[in-house]
């Protein structure tokens, strides 16, 4: 048999990629072939075949396989975790720099603290509109409140009331907690101080919110 | 025309993009935000429908440009594509910590985007995308269900009958019956279920002979079972009848 000498010069993801995407499908021959190119990687490239033996006989060749229909009126809190952490990510690189220089404007003000343009005016506004308790605004605004729990109903409708995107406000409640970054100024027994996050549920119950307004945020 | 894609195949030529995903491209491009994400609300089979290979390509573009009004108009679409991928293929019915493994995936695949060392990755996203997403998810299943590489294990504690001639070697009369794992077979997931609890080496064996392997050659250059598994041709029969012992009332049923 003329083996050729071992070579590491691709990422072992690469190879797993490059049999995944291998229009002839999944083979003796085909993984033989790979082995041959790639002779160090012979078992994790016949385990990979397996692997990818049995997604095929379970769910069918992946070409074959019918784009999903998705719903795009719900979210799910998957998504909605994963679209949060995404957003953190875009906004610490942008402000790490290992993103290309951007051709647009850079970080927009909507993926920072929404709530930091607020004054007091605008944010006792904000209270209002959202009918809820000064200490409950203020557990949003400080990241005090496990993003995981926040129903998505009450997402948007924050989201419209501060004009930035769901996502982006999701971004800023998956966030570490904050105090006092914004440009409000409350006495103390209205600001939250930095501790373990609050369920949405806990968050609601414990902010000193009537019983109608309880109601509402939870049946949300 | 979209950019040029950085990623080799085995051979050492250039991926390229299929035409029908580089004309999704070339159409989507010329779209503003609002239009973006009228087609974006589009399913499979409408006219103007854009392809998750696009949608990688978009949102691309999106991070590199840090285009938030395009990011956000992809993302939720793609996540969700991603989302119905996962629960088809990795769904608590095979399982019990799929929720866990579903986000992981998910966020591996969305963390590809920042990675500088990484991002070239996507290209195999835009050439075929559930194919590569395929490749990841396995990837998330094998971190939390790792597989012991039974050849090495073998390998070192040696086979007794390794050594031993392997071409006269009869394989056992139910061995010669096994029967290809049908992929009509209403019950493939019972067959595959009660396949998952067979003995990795059993297993393996099973598998590898389900990918077209020969259990033995007399040809030194040929892998093998016998020789991936670094047991001899008498083993692999023994540990494929054991298999088809265990399978065959779900081969009966099928």
């Amino acid at each position: 048999m003329n083996m050729p000498t071992p070579q590491f010069t691709q990422p072992l993801a690469d190879v797993f990629y490059q049999l995944s995407l291998d229009e002839r499908g999944i083979s003796a021959e085909v993984v033989d072939e790979y082995v041959r190119s790639h002779p160090g990687y012979a078992d994790e490239l016949t385990d990979f075949a397996i692997a990818l033996a049995i997604e095929e006989l379970r769910g069918g060749r992946e070409a074959d396989v019918v784009e999903p229909v998705i719903d795009h009126a719900r979210q799910s809190a998957m998504v909605s975790v994963a679209i949060s952490r995404f957003h953190n990510r875009l906004y610490n690189a942008g402000h790490a720099g290992t993103l290309d220089k951007p051709a647009v404007p850079a970080q927009p003000a909507e993926t920072a603290n929404p709530f930091l343009p607020l004054d007091r005016a605008a944010f006792r506004q904000f209270v209002k509109q959202l009918d809820v308790s000064t200490a409950f605004a203020c557990k949003l605004r400080d990241r005090l409140i496990d993003p995981f729990t926040i129903p998505r109903a009450f997402v948007v409708l924050v989201s419209k009331l501060l004009g930035v995107t769901p996502e982006s406000l999701l971004a800023h409640f998956a966030g570490p907690m904050v105090i006092g970054a914004t440009a409000q100024h409350y006495k103390a027994d209205g600001k939250p101080s930095i501790g373990k996050s609050e369920s949405f549920p806990d968050a609601v119950r414990n902010s000193g919110l009537t019983d109608a307004q309880q109601q509402r945020l939870l049946t949300l | 025309m979209a950019r040029l894609l950085t990623k080799h195949r085995r051979d050492g030529s250039p991926y390229a993009r299929p035409r029908s995903i580089e004309e999704a491209i070339d159409g989507a491009l010329k779209e503003d935000i609002p239009g973006l994400a009228k087609r974006l609300k589009l399913e499979k089979g409408q006219t103007g429908y854009l392809p998750s290979e696009c949608l990688v390509h978009l949102l691309r573009l999106g991070v590199g440009a840090r285009n938030l009004d395009q990011i956000d108009a992809v993302l939720v679409v793609l996540t969700k594509r991603c989302e119905a991928n996962l629960q088809a293929g990795m769904g608590d019915d095979r399982f019990p910590n799929a929720a866990e493994m579903q986000q992981e995936a998910l966020d591996e695949f969305l963390m590809l985007f920042f990675e500088p060392e990484q991002e070239a990755k996507l290209d195999f996203f835009e050439i075929r995308f559930n194919q590569a997403f395929r490749a990841l998810r396995i990837g998330v299943i094998r971190r939390h269900a790792p597989r012991p590489l039974m050849r090495s294990l073998t390998g070192v504690n040696g086979d007794a009958e390794a050594s031993q001639s392997t071409s006269d070697d009869k394989p056992p009369d139910r061995a010669l019956s096994v029967p290809a794992i049908q992929l009509d077979a209403c019950n493939r997931s019972e067959i595959l279920a009660a396949a998952e609890k067979l003995e990795p080496e059993v297993r393996e064996a099973l598998w590898l002979q389900h990918l077209g392997y020969e259990v033995e050659s007399k040809d030194p250059g040929k892998r093998t079972i016998a020789r991936i598994q670094a047991v001899s041709g008498r083993t692999v029969w023994k540990r494929i009848a054991q298999a088809v012992e265990t399978l065959s009332p779900y081969f009966q049923d099928a």
